[in-house]
């Protein structure tokens, strides 16, 4: 019975794991060599560290520096999203929804629009600062990027430890009250412990992706140097690519340790919610660890809604004499720097989020649902780029593609491939969350009934994950809106998008303009992301419809 | 009366899970709920343990108002389906975590848990962590938990569904002890109608959100007071004609002349032998016989049965 019958879709299931496993190897782990191979060894190809020495003795300072705002904005970030997901927990379903929806239309902008509200209001001409309290206060510096990385990344981490709180066990609360912990204790016995993998993960991600920005330093940074901002400084102003790649293999080491930890915990983030039917938690909203938690959260939203209410503002008035007033000149100037790149940005993320997502769902397949081992490791190298430096990406494209066979430097398409391969490492994830939530019956059933692999894939892995499809798309769609430091190598004058001229135009201080600019990207995710929700939701009230009349 | 729940109603949004629920429990008594899943049992439970507020209707503890009481502060302590154990936990911190809100000192709870360990035989388990255990051992720790407490009333969400069917049968034994140990009233929630009548004093039988029947197990059994206790409670044969009913059990059934039916199914069980006879025109009756050698009759069989058709008396 050893023989097998030859038939196409066998081969092109091959065909398609092979093509699936070579993109990944190509696009992700080439690169991410190239960049050591680059900053490891001499003009003679041979080992040296002699030169990454020599560097490190003598910018010892920014070393120090780096790890200082990431030690200062680990905690403080951490601090407040542990804050924000514990308030959110106890409150209402009302504050529960405010809180999401606010953290989750913070998390769709370009992460320096923070930088860019914080001058529009405390800066040298600020709002606040200057206008209203007529101070002379100096935002630049070190206190300037911790509070402004802690602002930017409080969102995603509090969504995260929302999301982990989601997963608990609610009789575990309620077995708690039951013997008689009131709200402090619940806050301090369950939630916390219970959240602490969760912490750990975000805490560990904060402090690498603020040592990974060199945005927020080169806009209110001032004369306070950081690694991040010389890597980038070192290829922009003095084309200096080899130290490029050695202060971004500085920046990648402690997230090596961070990448253990998360690979080893990021189920807590994945594996699905259990339902709560209807009753809500009675968890009396009372004791000072609540009190606390409210004030601060109230704080954080404050703050976020005074970051965006100051970009809109911004955008829509202009100041004469002293004087407010509205005025569509912001808009009208901003056209000439959007143009062309509104267009392509739309195209590039739209392409790198279809794409991206179809491809961690195959991945994801083989890995997760056919288990082969070949596909384990291609999942886990697809998993890398997300704690990878978004510059640490960039170099490894341009060491890794700039030459012949593989010259794509110059082109739409690395672009395109770079945005498409980082994002990877988010949609795997929605993948994963997708595929264990099918009855693995049904693949079976599948083969039972003759069909391949590929049929697997046509009839039941992507008809049955149209919603995680969706996802994965609208977060592909917006990372890419919204990314900077993985392309701002790659883009060539001639095809900027978006962010990059966000950039540009918030470096040379015009931030009526960029305030534009900068709601032109909110908008757009903004409908991407709502029109997403709508459909995730007509189709859940859908189900819903059917269960309630089965129930009937 | 030890509990007195009065008038309670709970409606979630525009739906009413509980109409009108009354009864009464005497102290050291083990009530069971029983009824088929969405019967609103569960919520009943959870209104007295204070997870769910009442729409209406009081809740008497020993005289006291429960109503507005939250959870915590109320003398009563919650068993879960799940357990809700603290994963993040040793078995021994598990156990103790609720005299930190009894103003008892770390060494007297830490000498208290262990009693409560040898009880329920687990020493040894102090310090094993949660995820460690079976699920007989999750059980029991889960109930030394709120017995430490020593509440006035403790309630057990369907506390053996997890269990395998061996295990079930063994551990609502012990509850049975442990309940009688410490003469703790209690109540205890379930689906399966042979659990309620192995354990329980009284059974209050739910349909749809209400009191179906109220009694003890002979009484729901033998005198079932609805169409739904009836049909929800053991096995029965409906008489076409009078609507009355009989338990297969009670009927006679011999090989004696005149003969007024035949055998038209045969169902060896082992223990038992369960026949379906024809019975005059459309009706069958289902007949249930010890398999003690006698009265073993063979499939087409002519036979002659003999029985008292029982009405449901309606209260």
């Amino acid at each position: 019975m050893n023989q097998k019958k030859w038939h196409p879709y066998h081969l092109l299931d091959k065909l398609l794991q092979t093509t699936v496993i070579l993109l990944v190897l190509l696009f992700i782990l080439y690169p991410f060599i190239m960049v050591f191979k680059e900053a490891m060894t001499d003009a003679g190809n041979r080992f040296d560290l002699s030169e990454f020495v020599l560097y490190f003795s003598s910018n010892i300072s920014l070393l120090k520096n780096s790890l200082l705002v990431a030690s200062v904005t680990m905690l403080l970030t951490t601090l407040f999203s542990v804050i924000v997901a514990v308030y959110h927990f106890i409150s209402g379903p009302l504050m529960k929804k405010i809180i999401t929806a606010t953290l989750a239309l913070t998390m769709i902008s370009p992460p320096f629009v923070t930088s860019l509200a914080y001058i529009n209001l405390f800066g040298k001409r600020g709002f606040i600062s200057h206008d209203l309290l007529q101070l002379t206060y100096n935002p630049y510096g070190a206190h300037g990027i911790i509070l402004m990385q802690t602002i930017g990344f409080v969102s995603l981490n509090a969504l995260l430890l929302v999301g982990v709180m989601k997963k608990i066990d609610v009789s575990v609360i309620e077995s708690a009250q039951s013997l008689g912990a009131k709200t402090n204790a619940v806050i301090k016995d369950m939630l916390i412990p219970l959240m602490k993998q969760g912490i750990l993960v975000v805490a560990l991600l904060s402090f690498i992706r603020s040592l990974a920005d060199f945005t927020t330093p080169s806009i209110i940074g001032g004369s306070f140097r950081v690694l991040a901002t010389e890597g980038y400084l070192s290829i922009i102003a003095q084309g200096n690519i080899k130290q490029a790649a050695m202060i971004n293999i500085i920046i990648f080491l402690p997230s090596i340790a961070a990448f253990m930890v998360y690979i080893r915990n990021h189920k807590i983030f994945t594996s699905r919610t259990q339902g709560m039917s209807f009753s809500q938690l009675q968890l009396k909203r009372q004791g000072w660890l609540y009190k606390v938690c409210r004030l601060l959260t109230f704080f954080i939203l404050g703050c976020l809604f005074l970051q965006y209410g100051s970009i809109f503002l911004t955008a829509v008035t202009t100041k004469y004499r002293g004087n407010l007033s509205f005025s569509l000149q912001n808009i009208l100037d901003s056209r000439p720097y959007i143009s062309s790149t509104f267009t392509r940005s739309i195209i590039y993320a739209l392409i790198a989020g279809v794409l991206g997502s179809m491809l961690s769902f195959i991945i994801l397949y083989y890995s997760q649902v056919k288990n082969l081992k070949w596909m384990k490791w291609i999942d886990f190298i697809a998993t890398m780029p997300y704690i990878l430096p978004g510059t640490f990406f960039g170099l490894g494209y341009i060491f890794a593609f700039s030459n012949e066979p593989l010259k794509l430097t110059g082109t739409s398409m690395i672009v395109i491939l770079n945005v498409l391969f980082r994002q990877l490492s988010f949609s795997t994830k929605t993948a994963s969350a997708a595929l264990s939530q099918i009855n693995p019956e049904i693949f079976d059933s599948v083969q039972d009934l003759g069909g391949s692999r590929i049929h697997e894939l046509k009839d039941v892995v992507f008809p049955l994950s149209k919603e995680g499809l969706y996802v994965s798309f609208v977060n592909g769609f917006t990372s890419t809106m919204t990314t900077i430091g993985s392309i701002i190598f790659l883009v060539y004058p001639s095809q900027k998008v978006i962010t990059l001229v966000l950039f540009d135009v918030v470096q040379s201080g015009k931030y009526r303009i960029a305030s534009a600019i900068a709601c032109y990207i909110i908008l757009i995710c903004l409908a991407v992301n709502g029109l997403g929700y709508l459909m995730i939701n007509k189709k859940r009230g859908r189900e819903r419809d059917v269960s309630d009349s089965r129930a009937a | 009366m030890f509990l007195t729940v009065e008038q309670l109603r709970k409606d979630f949004g525009s739906k009413t899970v509980l109409h009108d629920i009354n009864f009464t429990m005497a102290e050291g008594e083990l009530l069971s709920i029983l009824g088929p899943s969405g019967c609103g049992k569960s919520t009943l439970l959870r209104c007295i343990g204070g997870f769910e507020s009442l729409s209406n209707g009081s809740i008497k503890l020993d005289g006291e108002e429960l109503s507005s009481v939250p959870a915590e502060d109320r003398p009563v302590a919650t068993v879960f389906q799940t357990y809700g154990l603290f994963p993040h936990m040793t078995v021994l911190n598990n156990i103790i975590y609720g005299l930190k809100f009894k103003q008892v000192s770390k060494k007297e709870a830490i000498e208290r848990g262990r009693d409560i360990l040898k009880l329920l035989e687990l020493e040894g388990y102090q310090h094993k962590r949660i995820q460690e255990l079976s699920g007989g051992e999750q059980q029991r720790v889960a109930l030394g938990r709120s017995l430490i407490v020593k509440p006035q009333l403790l309630l057990l969400d369907e506390p053996l569904s997890n269990l395998d069917e061996r295990l079930r049968v063994s551990m609502r034994e012990e509850i049975k002890k442990i309940q009688q140990k410490f003469n703790i009233a209690t109540i205890f929630v379930t689906h399966d109608q042979e659990e309620a009548f192995a354990i329980a004093d009284r059974i209050i039988l739910m349909e749809s959100g209400r009191i179906s029947q109220m009694g003890t197990a002979e009484e729901i059994y033998n005198h079932p007071a609805s169409s739904f206790s009836l049909a929800f409670i053991g096995q029965s044969n409906v008489l076409e004609t009078s609507g009355c009913y009989v338990r297969p059990e009670k009927i006679k059934i011999t090989n004696q002349t005149p003969v007024n039916g035949s055998i038209v199914r045969k169902q060896f069980k082992g223990d038992t032998i369960e026949y379906r006879v024809a019975y005059e025109e459309n009706q069958f009756l289902d007949i249930l016989v010890l398999n003690n050698g006698e009265n073993e009759f063979e499939l087409y069989e002519e036979v002659y049965i003999e029985f008292e058709p029982q009405k449901i008396r309606r209260r």
